[in-house]
């Protein structure tokens, strides 16, 4: 058996080699299919890791209504900070929000001109933090349906869902369009494999005949042509993590130091998500080279 | 004991064999002779399963041999070497390669290819000439390596399919013992020619076939000189 395998690895590592230039653009081509794929799957964890570390931010802010009396909020925040959820609240009154807006932007003249330093436009608002992220939804609602409903005007949470929104729309896009720009990828990698594959079946055919004549059975001539199209497969897998790796390093990783992308403090790419990348190209590859091959030994290799 | 049973194959509505019914009995050497078109070639191609009759069977000791499973099929043509006239053999491997070639297919480890490369190719008479490449060997040298592989398998039968029809006399002769030969060690041989000269100096068994039928069976024949089988 050890044999055999080791026979049929080298007749298809051969042809591959000796067709040079063909197994260069098929391998190419392959390698595009793999890239699209992989950045689809890198940017599902990209935007997955923002959208958790927006969730993941233990503090809301809500935001009273203008009309809203000091003593009521002050009144709620007594009730809310007896809350089991709730582990601090702080008041930041108008004046107070309006200080700290004009202390943020103290270096912008223009907006210190147009702004009055003391009748302040900016609401009042409650600073929760909470013990667990996950309990921010349920202590918001706990507000918003409470005997205060009717003074708040909104909440920092919904400001957060609009942005997860935004992202969940954007990336929707982005992974439709890739899903079809992969598919077309694929289908032309295939086409291409299954071509090279039927050139080789081709030339080798009076190999072929010969291995016929000598009692060579069907799969012993068939897996070097089914192994020769996986290399490909294999090969540009190769070439896509190398790319991957230099994409990453000169372009993603000082985008994410410059914007934050990611607040929590994980490398957004961990090593299991490697790991899965590099097995989903394999996979991607291999499935892909086999079946082309597969396909023309079916079609043009008569046994 | 290869049987032949009331054979009949036909191409579309074109009959190519009609009728045929021989027995080869082991160890046995056969000449087929006839003219191109007789159904030599259709014979060949059914003992070695490339085709099936459309009528009649084909039976070795007993079994008919179109009832085997595609997959057995190759282990089948194990146990009969096949020669022809082109010789077939792979321009970009050695003699010995090209000897070894048909052993791997069978998943025999390397040194014991080699071992066996080496006393095949001195049976046929090329002992020393395992590296030279077939464009450097003459007609004659590449029929013996063609015999060579045909005989690697140590098989039952051997089949040569107008192996001396790219060669001159001597060679053709040559082969023709070589073939005498092969069968005095006790293997069956089937060989269709058109060369007149070695069906008489062989004084065997000749078949004669036209368009598809069998004319005459002789134990010890000579090429018939009513037909101009050229």
């Amino acid at each position: 058996m050890l044999v055999f395998w080791h026979r049929i690895f080298r007749s298809a590592w051969r042809s591959f080699r000796r067709n040079g230039w063909l197994s260069l653009v098929a391998v190419f081509i392959m390698a595009q299919a793999l890239l699209i794929v992989s950045i689809l799957a890198s940017l599902n964890v990209v935007i997955g890791s923002t959208i958790k570390s927006i969730n993941e931010r233990i503090d809301v802010a809500i935001f009273f209504k203008e009309t809203t009396l000091e003593a009521d909020v002050l009144q709620l925040k007594r009730e809310a900070e007896a809350w089991p959820d709730v582990r601090e609240v702080t008041y930041v009154s108008s004046q107070a929000a309006l200080d700290k807006f004009l202390e943020e932007n103290r270096n912008r003249k223009i907006i210190r001109s147009i702004i009055p330093e003391q009748e302040s436009f900016l609401p009042a608002s409650l600073e929760i933090k909470v013990t667990d992220p996950y309990k921010i939804e349920s202590v918001v609602n706990q507000l918003r349906s409470g005997r205060y409903a009717s003074l708040v005007s909104e909440t920092s949470l919904e400001d957060n869902q609009k942005i997860i929104e935004k992202l969940r729309n954007v990336s929707g896009f982005i992974q439709r369009s890739s899903v079809i720009l992969a598919i077309v990828l694929v289908a032309i990698a295939l086409m291409i494999i299954f071509n090279t594959i039927r050139i080789t079946i081709f030339t080798r055919r009076q190999e072929i005949e010969i291995m016929r004549l000598v009692g060579a059975t069907d799969w012993y001539i068939r897996w070097p042509f089914i192994i020769e199209g996986m290399m490909y497969g294999v090969m540009a897998t190769l070439f896509t993590t190398i790319l991957l790796a230099i994409g990453y390093a000169a372009i993603v990783r000082p985008m994410m130091v410059s914007y934050l992308i990611s607040t929590s403090g994980n490398p957004i790419f961990s090593t299991s998500f490697v790991v899965f990348l590099i097995s989903l190209q394999l996979v991607v590859g291999l499935v892909v080279g086999g079946m082309s091959s597969y396909w023309a030994t079916r079609r043009h290799l008569t046994i | 004991m290869i049987e032949f049973e009331k054979v009949t194959k036909h191409y579309g509505t074109h009959k190519v064999l009609d009728n045929v019914s021989f027995t080869i009995r082991p160890q046995e050497f056969v000449i087929l002779v006839g003219p191109s078109g007789a159904g030599k070639s259709t014979l060949i191609k059914l003992l070695l399963c490339e085709e099936k009759p459309t009528f009649g069977r084909i039976t070795i000791d007993g079994k008919d041999i179109h009832l085997l499973k595609d997959k057995y099929i190759p282990y089948y043509r194990r146990q009969i070497g096949v020669v022809f006239q082109d010789f077939k053999l792979l321009q970009n491997k050695t003699v010995a390669e090209n000897v070894a070639f048909a052993l791997e297919v069978s998943g025999l480890p390397d040194d014991e290819i080699d071992d066996e490369v080496e006393k095949i190719l001195e049976l046929v008479g090329l002992k020393g000439r395992g590296n030279s490449f077939p464009r450097e060997l003459s007609g004659g040298e590449a029929q013996r390596v063609a015999i060579a592989r045909a005989l690697v398998f140590k098989p039952r039968f051997l089949i040569a399919d107008e192996p001396t029809g790219n060669l001159d006399p001597k060679n053709s002769w040559e082969i023709a013992k070589l073939l005498l030969k092969i069968n005095s060690m006790g293997t069956t041989v089937l060989l269709a020619t058109h060369n007149r000269d070695i069906v008489d100096l062989m004084n065997k068994r000749v078949i004669s076939m036209e368009d598809g039928r069998l004319v005459r069976d002789k134990r010890r024949g000579k090429y018939d000189t009513n037909y101009d089988y050229q």
